[in-house]
């Protein structure tokens, strides 16, 4: 690190590495709704701030911006550092190409055993069985617009 | 929810995944997109991030503890991630049952008595004091600091 461009102050070494990854990781949490969402058992994943339909119109520097965080996530953790809030499941799939069934119960059980719980017990319901209990509503009132999952989606 | 086949059913239930620890958005979403560029670190000679998973395990044993975790390297990044969020310390009590401060020699302790004579002080008090604090332990000499460094933001 120079921050003279006279290079009068030159530190080096995995010590200022490590703090300076630290420190951008921390201004990214300091402002973390634009860039965490809370899921459920005290994880988050990342904001997107523009619906897929106007892909073409996320600012550049919203994806620059992005893009640094996926750089500090990553030196963090091949710096042996937990990148919370993040889901560790959420980088899971994302180590293994966005691949949903690399996120298999067991690892879904270790963060999020409610969740498994839930997405367990719609297994089990079956076809035919009746959605509607508390757990399920409070799942697609959650994670859905209950309106949109109970009126317009047809299956 | 009505009239579910089995098709939709379980389709469902992989929707009911994705959405409650990716998001709504698929990962062709741009912002998502930018993230992964990122986090690949792609280099120039194309080696990439995601691919040495197994390489960083290793690291990571060698870097934190000693071959307690080798086992660890048939875990993937399953293991991988438990270990780095375990080792997460969030506050000192996390620290505590694993510090191990020896005494300094007399010569020290003598100069730090006479440095500091309130008769509690010790490098072990110190040291406790500062992992226990959080924030920046001398604001001041901080600030003064920071006017020389380039202050920078996201």
């Amino acid at each position: 690190v120079s921050p003279n461009d006279d290079e009068s102050i030159r530190s080096l070494g995995e010590g200022i590495e490590r703090e300076v990854i630290h420190t951008l990781l921390e201004q990214y949490r300091q402002r973390s709704s634009e860039w965490f969402t809370p899921r459920g058992d005290g994880h988050s994943t990342l904001t997107t701030s523009y619906p897929l339909a106007m892909a073409q119109f996320v600012p550049l520097l919203r994806i620059r911006n992005m893009a640094i965080l996926g750089a500090a996530v990553a030196m963090s953790l091949v710096r042996g550092v937990s990148t919370t809030p993040l889901d560790p499941v959420l980088l899971h799939f994302f180590i293994h190409d966005c691949d949903l069934h690399s996120i298999h119960p067991g690892l879904l059980g270790e963060w999020h055993p409610t969740l498994k719980q839930t997405i367990s017990d719609w297994v089990a319901l079956g076809p035919d069985g009746d959605a509607n209990t508390p757990t399920f509503r409070n799942f697609f009132i959650n994670y859905y617009d209950l309106q949109v999952s109970f009126s317009s989606m047809t299956f | 929810l009505h009239d579910r086949d089995q098709q939709a059913h379980d389709a469902l239930a992989a929707d009911m995944l994705y959405r409650s620890v990716i998001g709504a958005e698929p990962p062709s979403h741009p912002e998502l997109q930018a993230f992964l560029k990122g986090f690949r670190l792609p280099c120039r000679n194309g080696f990439n991030f995601p691919k040495v998973g197994y390489w960083f395990v290793i690291v990571l044993c060698i870097r934190l503890t000693v071959g307690q975790f080798i086992k660890s390297l048939d875990g993937g990044s399953e293991r991988f991630l438990n270990i780095v969020w375990t080792a997460h310390i969030s506050s000192f009590a996390n620290l505590e049952p694993h510090l191990r401060i020896q005494l300094a020699p007399v010569t020290f302790r003598n100069q730090l008595q006479t440095a500091i004579p309130d008769g509690q002080t010790t490098f072990e008090s110190l040291l406790t004091l500062f992992l226990k604090g959080t924030g920046i332990p001398c604001p001041r000499l901080l600030q003064r600091q920071r006017l020389i460094l380039t202050a920078w933001s996201i």
